[in-house]
Parts: structure tokens; C-alpha cells; sequence
């Protein structure tokens, strides 16, 4: 079932009657994070919403092929979009992260266009295993150029736009290194290569960091110099890799990026069973600044008070699971969730409300407004955790 | 003799030695032993050492992935050995990724191991419309009907399919898993089960056609 343009229009009609609609004020926006970030404690809780290709072409009207035809369109949807779904961020309409159109990059760059599969209305993908199927491929693999492959000029230009026009969106340089590259370049096969061809392996693990150095440099070029980098870890999870293994193909390639780049991160982590205190303490022994992190798991919320005593230093953005309360919960559940959150996470500042992960269109709009009303209520500054 | 046999094919398996595990199996065929036997003995016992270490966070996916492949050559080696009355298979599951959705990884490890522990597995690919999963399973009428989605978005589609085959009177188990479903949208979607990961999944599907 597809939600027609239309119908979001009216329910957007509908929800701007029926609330208090988060005004949005760049400045602030902008503000609130940064201060969070750097540890001071801001006006209020900030809330940042990780968009989804889906989500935005219902609420533009348009396909993600669309979307991506030119930099003025997608920055003017990415503003329509965040400012439809409120809160403090500015995530791209199509999405930024070097996950599927990475593939296409890829894709592209070594002629193998039909391993790429577009969807109008959802996230599309490349087909995984498809690029680097045999050892030949991965020794033949060439980097796309970030610089000329589309989508990434259309993305970084809009991403320039958008900072230009709000002054906020720069922030938005999100590497992946490696596993998710692996993964969708190798597919199931990198499981085997572990074990049985972990040279072959690390060569690939290699051509991608020249990949994701690459589209840094590409990035900082055509959008400019981020401040941080929004650092997704997927190897990190228990129920995929042990920790050693996940260090040697993924952890170390962080490692080097982080000197290289001189950049803090931003751990990002959706899976189920994710080595975040292990991958932390390591990081950070090895010199690499975490501002902080991003997960949807573990769903306890006493897990995350400990984690809070453990690294005071790191913000916490999280707190709200997309199927959890989000997808399945009612609004009363929501704004339990995040008042529960902002109450025991977020009293003296350290805290970003972000539902986990991207958000699907099937979120009930009205669950996202009580995100929204329930941040404002219970997270405006100082906030009485007795309440 | 024929335990220790068997107790050294465990190990080959734990230990991943496929060529001596083949070794062995020609000498337990020479010897007059059972392929059924090799099978429940020698080799589920040693798959079901790998799934406790799994659960243990001993092993990880590519001792799964690995173990699978391994169990699965050893039966196809043993199946023109096999009288009619062994061929009994474990049962059959029918096995997709949900149309929008085309990550494929966890669904061919699971459909690895699924294949090691002696089930049939009809994997009818990524980006399967609902129509297709109904078409299939009236064909192969499966006792159970695996759907993964890996996005979000794709659990919708995971519900639509779920309530075309219901709708169908498809009495098949439905068991679902990937990263973008959970034990609660799992139930909200109808389906028979939830299996975190592929090990669990396995379970599952031995509880439902338990006694086949």
C-alpha cells in the first residue's frame, strides 16, 4: 500500500491544528546539539530524527530517483521534509550514510549497474555478493570517484545548500568502515572468508578504506570540512562476529580513519547484540575521540544508566526503538518512553532523543508528534527528574 | 567402534576438518554403518555442538556459515547411499527475503544450517512478493514458512504476506527474523514465531515439525 502525497498532506494539515508543532529554529537547532555535544547543558533535550529514503519520498511527493536528480531539489525536500517531521536535525532526504549508495557507487564504477536495484517509493539496494563475487572482483575492484559518481556530487551539493540556507546539515558525514561495505560487496561469503580466505578479505577491508578516504575527501571538498564523523560499526555485534575478528576487519580501519582524519566520532551501532563498552574502550584507547553514541539496543534502560556512569563524557543518542514504541506503541506509550529516558538519562544535559534506526513510513504521524510534544514537555531545561 | 566413530565425526565437524570427516564417512560406509545413523549420530550431534557454542558466544556467523556448508556436503555425499526408507527428510521449509527488501546474508546462513540439520529448503529468493510465497507454498505445501527483512520498511510487506497466506488457508508455521523484526511486531504481524538469530530460528523449526 502505497500513502499517496496527498493523504500525508492532509494528516499534516491535521497535525499542525491538533498540537504544538515544534517550531523550528535553525539557530537553536543547531545550538541545542552543539552544547549537548560539548557537554553544556542546552535550553532543552535535543531530538533528532534519522530519516529514511521511504519516509521522505512519501512526505516530498517524490521518488528517490527523483529526489536525487538535482542537489536545489533534494536540499529544498531535505528542509520540507525535517521541518515536517520536527525536532533538531537535518538529515538528508536520501540517505548520507555509505550504505546503498555506496553500492551504487560501486556498482557504477566497475560496470555492474544491474547489481543495483531501485525502488520509487523505499530504500533501494544493491544486491549483495553481487561486485565482488569472486577473488578476481575484489582484485579488480576499482574506487568509484566520489567526486563524479552520482549520487554523492548531488548529495554533498545539497548538503552545501542546505547549510547555506539554515546553517545546519553539514554535520551529516557518515563513513562506513567496512563492514557494511563488505557485506553488500561480498555478501554471505565474507562469513566464509573469515575463517577460510581472511587475507582476501582484509585486501577488500583495504580497497574500501581507500573508498570511504575518498568520499571523505570528496565530502570536504563540494560540502565542506565536518566536524565530526557519524561512524557506523556493524561489525560490532555478538551475534555476527567475535570481538577480535570484528577489531581486525572493521575496529582497526576506525582506528585509522580517526588519525587520518583528525575527526571525532559518533559511534552508530542498530544491531542486536552490540560490543559498545569493548568497542569504546578500545577506541579510546587507541586515541579516538567518542562524542558520542547511537543505538537502539540494549532495549533496557538500565543498561544505559549504567553506561552513562561508566562514560560521562559520552552523549547518549538513543532512547526510543523505531519498532518498539514507535512502530507499535501508542502515543501514551511514546511519551511514557521518553519521559522515562529524558528522566534517567538526560537530567544534567548528555542526551539526544533519536529514534533508532531510520524511521519507516509505517510510524503512525501521530506517534511522531508525541515524540515530539513529549520532548518539550518533560525535557526543557532544568528538567525536575521528581516529576 | 562405531561410537568412537561417530564421536571423532562430531569432532571433525566442531573442529571444521571437512576432508577428514569425508575420510571417515567412507570408512563408517565400508563398515556397513547406517547413513541415517552417520547422520543422527556423527553429524547432528556435532551441528548441535556448534549451536550451544553459538549461544555460548564461543562461535560467531562464520562458524555457523561454515559448520552448514560442511553438514550439507557430508549428506549429499551420503544420499545415493541412502535406501528410500533413510531419505527422510527433517522437513520442508520455505524460505524467503519480503518484497522491498533484498539483503540476503542471514537468510542464506539460516538456510545453510536448516540444510545441515536435514531439512528441505526451497529458498525462493530476495524481494519475494507475497503472491509468489503463496504460489510456492501451495506447490510445496512447507511445514514451516520463513520470511527475513533486514529494513524497516519491509515488515509491512512481511505482514501482507503473512495475511495473504492466512487468508489462503495456508496452515504452514510462519516464523520471521532479520534485524528490522522483533518478538512484539513479530505478534503484531501474525506470524507463528520469532527467531532472533539463525541458531534459535533452527529451534524453532525442529519444535514445529517435531514428531514429522
Amino acid at each position: 500500500m502505497d500513502l499517496m502525497p496527498g493523504k500525508v498532506s492532509e494528516l499534516y494539515e491535521h497535525l499542525q491544528k491538533g498540537g504544538k508543532k515544534m517550531k523550528r529554529d535553525y539557530n537553536k537547532c543547531r545550538e541545542r546539539l552543539e552544547n549537548t555535544m560539548l557537554g553544556i547543558t542546552p535550553d532543552r533535550v535535543p531530538l533528532v530524527y534519522l530519516t529514511s529514503e521511504d519516509i521522505s519520498a512519501r512526505v516530498s511527493g517524490l521518488t528517490i530517483r527523483e529526489l536525487a536528480s538535482s542537489p536545489e531539489l533534494l536540499a529544498e525536500k531535505t528542509i520540507k521534509v525535517n521541518d515536517f517531521l520536527g525536532g533538531d536535525g537535518m538529515a538528508t532526504a536520501i540517505n548520507v550514510y555509505c550504505g546503498p549508495f555506496e553500492g551504487l557507487a560501486y556498482a557504477k564504477a566497475n560496470n555492474k549497474k544491474n547489481a543495483f536495484v531501485w525502488k520509487d517509493y523505499t530504500t533501494p539496494f544493491v544486491l549483495e555478493g553481487q561486485i565482488c563475487k569472486t577473488e578476481e572482483d575484489i582484485e579488480n575492484l576499482i574506487i568509484p570517484d566520489h567526486t563524479e559518481i552520482e549520487p554523492w556530487p548531488t548529495i554533498f551539493k545539497a548538503i552545501a545548500i542546505i547549510q547555506e540556507k539554515t546553517g545546519i546539515g553539514l554535520e551529516q558525514f557518515s563513513p562506513s568502515l567496512t563492514w557494511s561495505s563488505i557485506q553488500m560487496l561480498r555478501g554471505s561469503q565474507a562469513y566464509l572468508d573469515v575463517r577460510m580466505n581472511p587475507d582476501l578479505l582484509m585486501k577488500l577491508c583495504e580497497k574500501i578504506y581507500l573508498s570511504q578516504w575518498d568520499y571523505y575527501q570528496a565530502y570536504c571538498k563540494i560540502a565542506g570540512q565536518p566536524s565530526f564523523a557519524f561512524q557506523c560499526t556493524y561489525a560490532f555485534n555478538q551475534h555476527m562476529l567475535s570481538f577480535e575478528d570484528a577489531w581486525k576487519f572493521e575496529g582497526q580501519f576506525i582506528v585509522r580513519f580517526a588519525k587520518e582524519s583528525g575527526l571525532p566520532m559518533i559511534i552508530h551501532n542498530c544491531g542486536f547484540k552490540p560490543y559498545h563498552i569493548e568497542l569504546i574502550e578500545k577506541l579510546q584507547q587507541e586515541g579516538v575521540v567518542i562524542l558520542a553514541l547511537n543505538a537502539s539496543h540494549p532495549l533496557d534502560i538500565e543498561w544505559w544508566v549504567e553506561f552513562r556512569k561508566k562514560f560521562p563524557e559520552i552523549t547518549i543518542m538513543g532512547g526510543l526503538h523505531v519498532s518498539a514504541e514507535m512502530e507499535n506503541g501508542t502515543e501514551k506509550d511514546v511519551e511514557n518512553r521518553v519521559k522515562e529516558v529524558i528522566m534517567k538519562l538526560g537530567t544534567s544535559g548528555r542526551l539526544v532523543i533519536t529514534p533508532t534506526c531510520c524511521m519507516p513510513w509505517r510510524i503512525p504521524l501521530n506517534n511522531i508528534k508525541a515524540v515530539t510534544d513529549a520532548v518539550e514537555k518533560y525535557g526543557t531545561y532544568p528538567i525536575n527528574s521528581t516529576e | 567402534m562405531e561410537n568412537q566413530l561417530f564421536e571423532s565425526m562430531k569432532e571433525k565437524i566442531i573442529s571444521f576438518d571437512e576432508s577428514q570427516l569425508m575420510g571417515e564417512i567412507d570408512i563408517a560406509l565400508k563398515q556397513g554403518i547406517n547413513p541415517s545413523d552417520i547422520i543422527s549420530k556423527g553429524l547432528s550431534a556435532g551441528l548441535e555442538e556448534i549451536g550451544k557454542k553459538f549461544e555460548d558466544g564461543v562461535f560467531f556467523l562464520p562458524e555457523l556459515m561454515l559448520s552448514g556448508n560442511i553438514m550439507k556436503n557430508a549428506i549429499d555425499k551420503l544420499r545415493p547411499q541412502m535406501v528410500s526408507s533413510d531419505l527422510h527428510s527433517s522437513g520442508k521449509v520455505l524460505l524467503g527475503t519480503v518484497e522491498g527488501d533484498i539483503h540476503y546474508i542471514g537468510k542464506n546462513i539460516f538456510s545453510a544450517v536448516l540444510e545441515g540439520d536435514g531439512y528441505d529448503v526451497y529458498d525462493i529468493g530476495e524481494d519475494v512478493a507475497p503472491s509468489v510465497f503463496l504460489d510456492k507454498a501451495i506447490e510445496i505445501q512447507p511445514d514451516v514458512i520463513a520470511m527475513s527483512a533486514l529494513i524497516s520498511v519491509a515488515v509491512s510487506k512481511m505482514a501482507e504476506t503473512i495475511h495473504l497466506l492466512k487468508d489462503n488457508d495456508i496452515t504452514s508455521k510462519i516464523v520471521v527474523g532479520g534485524a528490522a523484526v522483533t518478538p512484539k511486531n513479530s505478534e503484531t504481524i501474525g506470524a507463528d514465531a520469532y527467531g532472533f538469530d539463525a541458531w534459535q530460528g533452527v529451534r524453532i523449526v525442529r519444535t514445529f515439525t517435531k514428531g514429522r
